[in-house]
């Protein structure tokens, strides 16, 4: 870019031509300056001008730097020099200067020859009591910034104890006790913080991430409430609107509602049948007992045939059932899945099988359910958030339902582990039996497409139990799968897995119900299954 | 005095300085002064003081001293000269303006504020020169611990500034002192929106949305563009995409602006596209069309890198062309959103004040908005490029 003559000082940069080489010293000397290392600064300066005898600009700046190192005599010399320079400007700086170090050294003989006055001398005291405070903060910050959080908590006590502590390095206190397992005491720390006047917004926000860790939902929700509706503008504002959006429905004390819809239909090679069923369950809490959630649902299941002629057997998987059902579960743990529940309605056979009469009926389901994940496959990946908004915060989820689409890309491998485990244990009036599931995962997230979508490859097994003894709820069995984790808009999330098993009929075979289907079996598995939250 | 002072067309400005960086310093404090000036001199003659004849000052229509290290010396006769000359003191030589014989102490106000009219900042002000005469009238003051203090201020043809105006909010305030000091007639501030370097790695479909946006809400923009080599593996999209997003932005109010380009040839090529640039984006030598956006560049001492100046108002080229600033950038190198609407409001509390709103073309369509919204909510009227560029 072309610039403007007189503004740009070119005459003086012209006048004072420095070469390209000169350029890294004089970087490192203003860099040791700024930093107070001013006889470093001298000695990369000194080489530079020992280089470039020429050099006016390099040469002032060694004059400079060697006021700052107190050698006042090396500095007049090169000053006076600088000031018979022909360069207009560089004589005029350096005639400046020569009289800056002439005021200031007679200032200094002044008073040197004066005996301290009582200012003076309260003055260095300040000064010696200052400085040895700033180098004990500043050992602190280092043990801190080291990560010798041991030391480092008992380094800002002892500076609390001197009321010198000052807020960061207590919030850094809490953070090195929380690293240490401390994590109460770490609370305490920041409660203790949090009750001085206009405590900072970090400080509250770090509080209510270590109360919601140690279980205490409503204080630190509360302190989420604050910051973003009094402070939403900023970084701590917005990261308290993400925290309260990304609570789950239990946890968060505003929400009075929440809904599920999940489908889902696969295909089973062993009998050449469809299968297929869905709940849609819209629920509310009670108040003042958040822990019980009431709802109502409407269900189905469905298979294409429940008669595998083949082998001989009648219905072996679903009822072809749909009905109404009201009930409530109760949620032990807030943040966790484990549910008992108990539900009761009315179903009826919509396809005329000859297990059910087609009338409505009653029946009553109480049971068990629980469902948790481990390791960093099951996450999602950030990088895909991070160019939506690149450099700031990630855009804010509207309330409600969401339904913004998620980007496609970036596309990146991951072999990230999870673990996944879950479980149901029901008793069912209309079956007079108790039935129990469980299954479980274990494999790595292959691939992430932004987050839209995911690859995942595993090893399943599941087992099921019966207190009836029907041949086909007792089993055993396991094999290799893949599935395709789609979540193209919002909460939305739409699965495909591809599941091939060996398994095992677990002895009991009430009714001898078996017919002639083996007592091992193989099965190809085609499932899709579209879960909703909101 | 205002009809005396108008600023007229050739107006000459003679800048005496005393040396031009502090003691031990080599930070050019009279280049920030000189480049503030050429808001109505399109070129300020600058010269140190041991080189200044009363004949200098005679051809001088105005005189501004400017006191780095102390007042500049300067010979009876060449102070008799200045007496009945438009002449505004910076720094110790504000006490000079003021007519004092001697320099007032200076000292450092940290924890200060600023207060221009209704607006205020926070400033450490090092060195600060209470200099003002009595019955002078003051613009800015210096307010600290519920004391007043006059930091710009006039008394007939005597302008005073008691500070050095390296960077805002000093510079700002030593602009608004100007309109007074050139007798300029006082402009409403305004601020444009410009998009900022779209090229054929940008992405089209942001520039596309953010053109409806504004034609949505009837908001006029600039938007720079360059074709230029990409980085090896960088996406670009097929030169006719790239184009007829131009078009479209044309076709919702936008006005094309070469960025960088400084020939005839390179606004040929966009011309031939049904392309109509309109004006150079940091490219001010470039000659050939009306409208100028970007940042001018200097440098702070003279053996430092070219940086780029902060003008908070439009400024004039040696041609006589403007240049609108481009001073609140914002993306992920610029300031944060929260921040925007309070640096435009910063820039209109002055007298004349243009707030250029940079849109980084890269963004994605949902930051651009954001960066408009932000910007909108700051109540200050949105001007047309051109029309501003003229006025």
């Amino acid at each position: 870019m072309k610039t403007i003559p007189l503004i740009l000082a070119a005459a003086a940069a012209a006048a004072l031509p420095v070469r390209a080489q000169s350029a890294d010293p004089i970087q490192k000397s203003m860099q040791f300056s700024n930093e107070g290392r001013h006889g470093e600064a001298v000695r990369i300066l000194e080489e530079a001008a020992a280089a470039e005898p020429g050099n006016e600009a390099l040469s002032f700046r060694l004059a400079t730097a060697l006021v700052f190192e107190r050698r006042p005599a090396e500095a007049r010399a090169r000053f006076e020099q600088l000031s018979r320079s022909w360069d207009s400007q560089i004589a005029s700086m350096a005639a400046s200067s020569l009289a800056a170090l002439d005021k200031a050294e007679a200032e200094e003989r002044i008073a040197l020859a004066a005996p301290p006055s009582a200012e003076q001398i309260r003055r260095e005291r300040e000064y010696a009591e200052r400085k040895a405070r700033l180098e004990r903060q500043q050992a602190a910050y280092d043990l801190a910034a080291s990560g010798s959080d041991a030391e480092a908590v008992a380094a800002i006590g002892a500076l609390e104890a001197r009321g010198e502590a000052l807020p960061d390095m207590v919030r850094a206190k809490a953070a090195a006790l929380d690293r240490l397992g401390d994590t109460a005491g770490a609370v305490e720390v920041l409660q203790r913080l949090c009750e001085t006047e206009n405590p900072a917004r970090e400080t509250r926000a770090q509080l209510a991430a270590l109360l919601r860790r140690e279980g205490d939902h409503e204080e630190a929700f509360g302190i989420w409430q604050d910051l973003r509706d009094n402070h939403g503008d900023t970084d701590e504002g917005r990261m308290a609107a993400r925290e309260i959006a990304a609570l789950a429905p239990p946890l968060n004390l505003e929400r009075w509602s929440w809904g599920e819809l999940d489908l889902y239909t696969a295909y089973l090679s062993r009998y050449g049948i469809g299968v297929g069923g869905g709940r849609l369950r819209q629920g509310t809490f009670v108040p003042g007992a958040r822990w019980i959630e009431p709802f109502v649902q409407a269900d189905f299941t469905l298979d294409s045939s429940s008669a595998v002629s083949n082998q001989g057997i009648a219905t072996i998987y679903n009822e072809n059932l749909a009905g109404f059902h009201a009930g409530a579960r109760i949620r032990p743990f807030a943040d966790q899945s484990f549910t008992l529940y108990v539900l009761g309605g009315v179903q009826n056979n919509l396809r005329g099988v000859d297990r059910y009469p087609g009338i409505w009926f009653a029946e009553l389901v109480t049971g068990l359910n629980g469902f948790w994940a481990w390791g960093p496959g099951k996450e999602w990946a950030f990088a895909d958030l991070e160019t939506e908004s690149p450099g700031g915060m990630p855009p804010l989820p509207p309330d409600g339902v969401n339904w913004i689409p998620h980007a496609w890309g970036p596309v990146s491998a991951r072999f990230d582990w999870f673990t996944e485990a879950g479980f149901d244990a029901s008793y069912y009036t209309r079956l007079s039996d108790c039935i129990g599931y469980v299954q479980a995962r274990q494999g790595f997230r292959l691939l992430q497409l932004g987050r839209a979508g995911a690859v995942d490859a595993y090893a399943l097994a599941n087992a099921a139990m019966d207190t009836g003894g029907s041949y086909y709820d007792n089993y055993f069995e396991g094999g290799p799968g893949m599935r395709f984790v789609a979540a193209p808009v919002g909460a939305a999330i739409f699965t495909t897995s591809l599941d091939y098993v060996l398994g095992a009929y677990l002895g009991p075979n009430a009714g001898d119900s078996r017919g002639s289907a083996r007592a091992t079996y193989s099965d190809f598995r085609i499932t899709a299954s579209l879960s909703l939250r909101w | 005095m205002a009809a005396l002072l108008a600023v007229e067309a050739g107006a000459k400005t003679l800048v005496i300085f005393d040396t031009p960086a502090k003691p031990f310093s080599m930070v050019d404090e009279v280049a920030p002064v000189a480049i503030l000036l050429t808001r109505f001199d399109p070129a300020p003659l600058r010269k140190a003081a041991a080189e200044i004849t009363t004949q200098d000052i005679t051809d001088a229509d105005r005189v501004v001293l400017v006191g780095v290290a102390g007042v500049p010396k300067l010979s009876k006769e060449v102070l008799a000269a200045l007496e009945g000359k438009p002449l505004l003191g910076i720094g110790a030589a504000a006490s000079l303006a003021a007519g004092a014989s001697g320099e007032s102490k200076p000292k450092a106000v940290a924890g200060g504020h600023v207060v221009l009219g209704d607006s205020e900042w926070e400033a450490r002000i090092d060195p600060f020169y209470a200099s003002a005469p009595a019955g002078a009238e003051a613009t800015a003051n210096v307010v600290r611990d519920g004391k007043a203090q006059p930091l710009a201020w006039s008394k007939g043809d005597r302008f005073g500034f008691g500070a050095l105006p390296g960077a805002p909010p000093l510079s700002d305030i030593f602009s608004d002192l100007l309109v007074d000091f050139y007798g300029a007639p006082g402009k409403p501030a305004a601020m444009y929106f410009l998009v900022e370097d779209f090229n054929p790695s940008s992405g089209s479909a942001a520039l596309r949305r953010l053109s409806d946006y504004f034609a949505h809400l009837g908001v006029p923009f600039a938007v720079s563009t360059q074709v230029r080599n990409v980085p090896q593996g960088t996406a670009i999209e097929p030169r006719e995409e790239f184009l007829a997003a131009l078009r479209h932005a044309q076709s919702r109010g936008g006005v094309v602006l070469l960025r960088g380009a400084d020939s005839a040839a390179d606004i040929e090529k966009f011309r031939a596209d049904g392309i109509a640039p309109a004006g150079f984006d940091d490219a001010p030598a470039a000659v050939g069309l009306p409208l100028h956006t970007g940042r001018i560049s200097y440098k702070p001492s003279p053996d430092s890198e070219p940086e780029p100046f902060p003008a908070s108002t439009a400024l004039l080229l040696p041609d006589g062309a403007k240049l609108l600033p481009a001073n609140v950038r914002g993306g992920a190198d610029g300031v944060a959103l929260d921040v925007v609407a309070e640096r435009i409001r910063g820039i209109a509390s002055m007298r004349g004040g243009v707030a250029g709103v940079v849109i980084p073309a890269w963004l994605p369509f949902q930051s651009m908005r954001d960066i408009a919204d932000a910007a909108r909510s700051s109540g200050v009227p949105v001007a047309e490029p051109l029309i501003l560029s003229q006025q």
